[in-house]
C-alpha cells in the first residue's frame, strides 16, 4: 500500500474477501494510463504534482480541476466528486497537508505540490488509524461522503490530536453526509484521537 | 398468492412484544427454518459488530457507478430545457455534428414541460468536450405558458401542464394503494377517494364535543443523494453491460430490457456501491436509456453522470402538500371522525398523497380520505423515504396536539386513548420515559415566566408516532457455497445504497453456520447472481433475509448428513453447529474436517424466501421525541435531543439499524427546518438547483439522538424481521414540530419552520396575549 498505483489499488480491491469482482466495475489500468496519455488534450499545459508520495504527472487544460485529473487521469475515484463547487466536501484531499475541496483547485494550481487522497491514508488491508477508528464506529452508511470525511478527520487530528467534540464539528462541517451518519462520524474522531494516543 | 391447503401442518409459536409474547398457530412453509424463538440464544445474529465492507468505504476503493472507468470510455451529457413550459421549434445540431469524437441524439418530444426535461442526449470523449458540444447545440424554443404553484395550478383556467389524462406507473418505493385509474380535471387528478367506518360524517361532526378544522403545508424535499444519479454502459455484442446507481438492480435490467427490445439475458446490471437512493433510484431513467442508446451508437462505453443541478431539477423529489383537516373528538381526547383532504404536487409526476397515515396510524374509527395530484411546470417527485408519510404525520400529529390544547390533556394521553396496539403503547411508554416527557408542565410555565420577563429561549417537548407496513417483495434467493476447503460464499444480486446489506446477510449465515462473520464471503450487487429485493419501502432485510437463512440451514443440513459418519451417528441425528465444528453424540470434530469430506468440490444449497406467515400485526410501528429551545429574537430552533422509540422484528445487525434510525432522524429534522426549494413563478426556474443555497442540515445541527430497539416477534418468517428505513424518518419533523409549537405556545402549520415563521409565529403570540 505504500505503491499507489492504480494497478495496486484495483487489485487490492480485487483481493478483498468480502467484496467481489464484478467484472464490469474493473478497468485495465494500464490501458487507461496510456490512453490519458494519447488522448487530445487540447490547449493544455504540463503539470507534476505528488500524488500519495509519487509523482505524478499530465497536460492539462487549464480549467481542469484537481479532482478531475485524480479521478480521470490518475485513477484515483476515492476522492468523489459531490457537487462540483464546494457545497459537499466529498472531493476533500490534503494539499501540502491542508484540507481543500479538490473541485474548487485547479490541477495548475497544484503544480508542484504534494496532495494526499484518501487511497494515500490506508488500503483495505492495511486501515490507518482513523479509517480503522470509522470502521470500528460505523462512521459511514453508503460510503460516499467517507473519503471526505476521512480526509478531513485526518487533517484535523494532524492539526489538533486531542480536539474537543467543538473543534471536530467544525473540522467536517463542511462535508455533507446525506445518509446522516455525523454520530458514527464524530465517533470515529473521538476514537481515533484515543487510538492516535496509544497507537 | 397460493391457497392454504386444507390440512396443511400448523405449528405454534410465540409472538409479539418480547417479554410478552402470546402463542400463536401459524403456517409454516414446507423446508422452511423453525422461527428463531424467543430465549433462543443467538451468537452474531442481532448483535452489534463492524461494518463489512466498512474497509473498501473508507479506503476509497469501494468502485461506485461514478467511478467506473474504461478504455475509450465517453462521457454522456443530456442538454435540458431551461423553460418550465415551451414547445421545441427546432433543434439545430448542424454545428453538433461537425465535432470529432461526438455521438448525439435528439430526443423524441415536441413539449418540455419542466425547466431540466431533457431535450438531446451526446456523448464525448471527455467531461469537458462534452460540456463543450452542448453548447453547440442551438434550440428554438417557443415559451409557454406555465404554472409552478400549487394552489395556482388549480384554478379554472391555469395553464394545463398536460392536455391529456396521465397513467400512474407504480415504483418500488411507493406506499401501497399508489398506482391506477383516476379521475383528471384541468391540473388535479383525483379525488381517489377511501376510508373506514360510518359515511354520515355531518352527523358525526354534529354529535361532537369538539371539532377542529386545522390545514398543514409542507414543502419539496429532495433526495440530494450524494452520488447523483449516473450509469454506465458498455456493449460486448448483442450483450449490454451497464453499472447503475441504483436501488434495483432487477427492476433496472427488466426495464432496460423491455426499452431497447432484448431478452432480459442480455442485460447484465451491477451496482455494489450505491451512493444513496432514498426512492429516487428505482427504475433505469433517461440517464440508463440514453448511456445505453450512446454507448450502442458509439460502438463505445458510456458514462452518463447527472451534475447537481441536473439532479435537483430532474433527479426526484417528495412532493409539496396541503393538507386540510376535519376531526371531531371526545371529551376524553377520543376521536370519532377524521376528514382528510390532501393536495400536492409531484411537478409532472404522480404520487403526492399524504393519506395512508390518517387510515393506518391510529385507531380512529370513522375515517374519510380524498388524495389528489396537481400538475405543476416541475421536475417529476417519485417516491422519498415513506412516500407521504412524514406530511400526513405532520398533518395528523399536529392536529392531535391542537386537541389535547385545547381540551387540557397531556399529549401522550390523548394518543393513548386513540392507540390500542400493544406495541406502540410500550414505545410511548419507554419514549416518554427517556425524554423525561413528566417535565413538560414544568417546561410550560417557565416559557411564560421567560415570556413574563421579556427573555428570548422557550423549550419545547414534542412527540409523534409512526406507522409503516411489513411489505415482502417476493422472489429473493440466495446461494450458499461452501467449499473443500472450508471457504463459504453467500450469493445474492442485491445492493448496497448503504443499508449494509453485506454485512447482515454475511451475519445471517454465520450464525447458523456457527462461523466467524468475516469468514463469509459475501456477493452481492449484481444481476448475474440470484434475484434480490429492491432497496426501497423497507422491504429488503424482511424480503432477503429469510431467504439467507434458508439457504445456511439448508447447507447446515447437507454438512450435518456428512458429519454424521465422522461423529458416529446416524445421518438422521441431531448434529450441533457451533464455532467450534460439529458435534454429536459427546464427540466433535471441526468444521475443515467435515469440508474435507465433501463429495464434490463444493456444496450448494439454496433459499427462497417463503411465503409469509400469519404472526402479527402486518404494521411497524415507533415513535419519536423531540427536544427543542427555540430563540424568539432570532428565529433559531436548536433540536437538543431526539429520543426514537421503533420495533423492527428482531433486528438483523444492531449497529446498523442504529445508524440507520439516526439518518432518519437527521433527514426528519433537515425536513422540518432547512430544506425548501424555491421556485421563481415568473419564470418557472429553480432558484437553488445546488447544495449551497439548497440547505441541508449539516455536522453543526447534529442533537443527541437516542435509538430504540423494542423486540418483537413477527411470527411471519423464519427471523423474525423487518425493514426500519422508512419509520426511522416517519415522526421526526412532527415531533420536532410539535415541540415548536410547545415552546411558542402558537401552532406551527408549516415546514420548513425558518427562522422567518418563527418570528410570525412569536409575533402572533404576543399579540394575541396583549390583546
Amino acid at each position: 500500500m505504500d505503491d499507489e498505483t492504480k494497478g495496486v489499488t484495483r487489485r487490492g480491491l480485487l483481493k478483498g474477501i468480502a467484496t467481489t469482482a464484478v467484472a464490469a466495475t474493473a478497468g485495465s489500468a494500464a490501458v487507461l494510463a496510456e490512453e490519458a496519455r494519447k488522448a487530445p488534450a487540447g490547449p493544455g499545459l504540463p503539470v507534476s504534482i505528488t500524488v500519495n508520495g509519487r509523482a505524478q504527472s499530465g497536460v492539462f487544460e487549464p480549467r481542469t480541476t484537481l479532482a478531475e485529473a485524480l479521478r480521470e487521469t490518475w485513477g484515483l475515484t476515492g476522492t468523489k466528486i459531490g457537487c462540483d463547487r464546494g457545497a459537499c466536501g466529498a472531493c476533500t484531499v490534503l494539499l501540502d497537508g491542508l484540507p481543500v475541496n479538490s473541485c474548487l483547485t485547479l490541477v495548475h494550481d497544484a503544480d508542484g505540490r504534494s496532495v494526499t487522497t484518501v487511497e494515500g491514508l490506508g488500503a483495505p488491508e492495511a486501515l490507518s488509524p482513523v479509517q480503522k477508528a470509522f470502521v470500528e464506529a460505523d462512521g459511514m452508511q453508503c460510503g460516499f461522503c467517507t473519503p471526505g470525511m476521512v480526509v478531513s478527520a485526518e487533517a484535523l487530528l494532524r492539526k489538533s490530536p486531542n480536539p474537543s467534540p467543538d473543534e471536530i464539528r467544525a473540522a467536517v462541517a463542511g462535508n455533507l453526509c446525506r445518509c446522516g451518519t455525523y454520530a458514527g462520524v464524530f465517533a470515529a474522531c473521538e476514537g481515533a484521537k484515543k487510538g492516535a494516543r496509544h497507537g | 398468492m397460493a391457497e392454504p391447503t386444507k390440512d396443511a401442518p400448523k405449528t405454534k409459536i410465540r409472538v409479539g412484544l418480547a417479554g410478552k409474547t402470546v402463542e400463536k398457530e401459524v403456517e409454516i412453509p414446507a423446508g422452511d427454518p423453525p422461527p428463531f424463538a424467543e430465549g433462543q440464544v443467538r451468537r452474531v445474529f442481532g448483535g452489534r459488530s463492524p461494518r463489512l465492507d466498512g474497509r473498501f468505504k473508507t479506503t476509497g476503493r469501494a468502485v461506485y457507478t461514478h467511478d467506473v472507468r474504461r478504455a475509450g470510455l465517453l462521457y454522456g451529457r443530456f442538454l435540458r430545457s431551461p423553460h418550465a413550459h415551451a414547445r421545441i421549434v427546432s433543434v439545430d445540431t448542424s454545428k453538433l455534428a461537425k465535432i470529432p469524437g461526438v455521438v448525439f441524439e435528439v430526443l423524441e418530444k415536441k413539449v418540455v414541460r419542466y425547466q431540466g426535461d431533457p431535450v438531446l442526449a451526446l456523448a464525448a470523449p471527455s467531461a469537458a468536450a462534452a460540456e463543450d458540444a452542448l453548447h453547440a447545440v442551438d434550440v428554438t424554443y417557443e415559451v409557454l405558458p406555465h404554472v409552478v404553484v400549487l394552489e395556482e395550478a388549480m384554478k379554472d383556467g391555469a395553464p394545463l401542464v398536460f392536455d391529456k389524462p396521465v397513467e400512474e406507473h407504480r415504483t418500488a418505493g411507493d406506499a401501497p394503494g399508489a398506482g391506477g385509474k383516476v379521475e383528471q380535471t384541468g391540473n388535479v387528478r383525483g379525488p381517489r377517494a377511501s376510508g373506514r367506518g360510518e359515511k354520515d360524517f355531518a352527523k358525526l361532526f354534529a354529535e361532537a364535543d369538539g371539532v377542529l378544522e386545522l390545514s398543514f403545508r409542507t414543502q419539496v424535499q429532495t433526495h440530494a443523494c450524494m452520488e447523483t444519479h449516473s450509469t454506465f454502459a458498455e456493449w460486448k455484442g448483442d450483450e449490454l453491460f451497464v453499472v447503475a446507481s441504483t436501488q434495483g438492480i432487477f427492476s433496472v435490467r427488466d426495464e432496460l430490457a423491455q426499452a431497447l427490445g432484448l431478452p432480459k439475458d442480455k442485460v447484465h446490471v451491477s451496482a455494489e456501491y450505491v451512493g444513496g437512493g432514498f426512492g429516487s433510484k428505482f427504475g433505469a431513467g433517461d440517464h440508463g436509456l440514453w448511456a445505453a442508446k450512446l454507448s450502442k451508437k458509439a460502438g463505445r462505453p458510456v458514462r452518463l453522470v447527472l451534475d447537481r443541478k441536473e439532479d435537483q431539477l430532474a433527479g426526484g423529489n417528495r412532493p409539496d402538500s396541503l393538507n386540510r383537516m376535519k376531526v371531531a373528538y371526545r371529551k376524553d381526547g377520543t376521536v370519532t371522525a377524521f376528514e382528510y383532504v390532501c393536495h400536492g404536487t409531484a411537478g409532472v409526476a404522480t404520487g403526492a398523497g399524504t393519506g395512508s397515515v390518517v387510515k393506518n396510524s391510529y385507531a380512529f374509527p370513522n375515517v374519510r380520505v380524498e388524495e389528489s395530484d396537481v400538475f405543476t411546470n416541475l421536475g417529476p417527485g417519485c417516491a422519498m423515504r415513506a412516500p407521504g408519510h412524514p406530511q400526513g404525520t405532520l398533518a395528523v400529529e399536529a392536529a392531535l396536539d391542537e386537541i389535547a390544547a385545547r381540551l387540557g390533556l397531556d399529549p401522550v394521553a390523548l394518543r393513548l386513548k386513540n392507540d390500542p396496539v400493544d406495541i406502540r403503547r410500550e414505545e410511548w411508554e419507554r419514549g416518554a420515559k427517556l425524554i423525561r416527557w413528566e417535565r413538560r408542565a414544568a417546561i410550560s410555565e417557565r416559557n411564560r415566566e421567560a415570556e413574563g420577563k421579556g427573555l428570548p429561549l422557550r423549550r419545547g417537548l414534542g412527540c409523534a408516532a409512526s406507522v409503516w407496513y411489513n411489505i415482502v417483495s417476493p422472489g429473493s434467493q440466495v446461494i450458499v457455497r461452501v467449499h473443500r476447503d472450508g471457504r463459504v460464499e453467500v450469493e445474492n444480486g442485491v445492493q448496497e445504497i448503504g443499508c449494509g446489506n453485506p454485512t447482515t446477510i454475511a451475519l445471517t449465515v454465520a450464525e447458523e453456520l456457527g462461523l466467524s462473520p468475516d469468514a463469509i464471503r459475501v456477493k452481492w450487487g449484481a444481476s448475474s447472481y440470484p434475484f434480490g429485493p429492491a432497496s426501497g419501502g423497507s422491504t429488503t432485510t424482511v424480503s432477503l433475509i429469510p431467504a439467507v437463512r434458508a439457504a445456511a440451514w439448508q447447507a447446515k443440513n447437507k454438512l450435518a448428513a456428512v458429519a454424521a459418519p465422522l461423529l458416529s451417528v446416524s445421518s438422521g441425528a441431531e448434529v450441533a453447529v457451533g464455532p467450534d465444528g460439529f458435534a454429536a453424540g459427546g464427540r466433535a470434530v471441526s468444521w475443515k474436517t467435515v469440508c474435507a469430506k465433501l463429495p464434490g468440490d463444493v456444496l450448494v444449497a439454496t433459499g427462497d424466501r417463503a411465503k409469509d406467515y400469519d404472526g402479527t400485526d402486518p404494521r411497524l410501528f415507533g415513535v419519536q421525541f423531540a427536544e427543542v429551545v427555540v430563540d424568539v429574537e432570532t428565529g433559531l430552533v436548536s433540536v437538543e435531543k431526539v429520543v426514537a422509540v421503533h420495533d423492527c422484528g428482531l433486528p438483523v445487525w444492531r449497529t446498523g439499524v442504529e445508524s440507520q434510525i439516526r439518518g432518519g432522524v437527521l433527514q426528519g429534522i433537515s425536513y422540518a427546518l432547512f430544506e425548501e426549494r424555491h421556485v421563481d413563478r415568473r419564470t418557472g426556474r429553480v432558484m437553488n438547483p445546488n447544495l449551497e443555497t439548497y440547505k441541508i442540515l449539516g455536522s453543526k445541527d447534529v442533537p443527541e439522538i437516542v435509538p430504540i430497539l423494542v423486540d418483537v416477534y413477527t411470527g411471519r418468517n423464519n427471523t423474525q424481521t423487518r425493514g426500519v428505513g422508512e419509520p426511522a424518518t416517519i415522526p421526526t419533523s412532527a415531533a420536532v414540530v410539535n415541540a415548536i409549537s410547545h415552546a411558542l405556545g402558537v401552532r406551527i402549520t408549516q415546514i420548513p419552520v425558518t427562522p422567518a415563521r418563527v418570528l410570525a409565529a412569536a409575533a402572533s403570540r404576543r399579540k394575541e396575549v396583549t390583546a
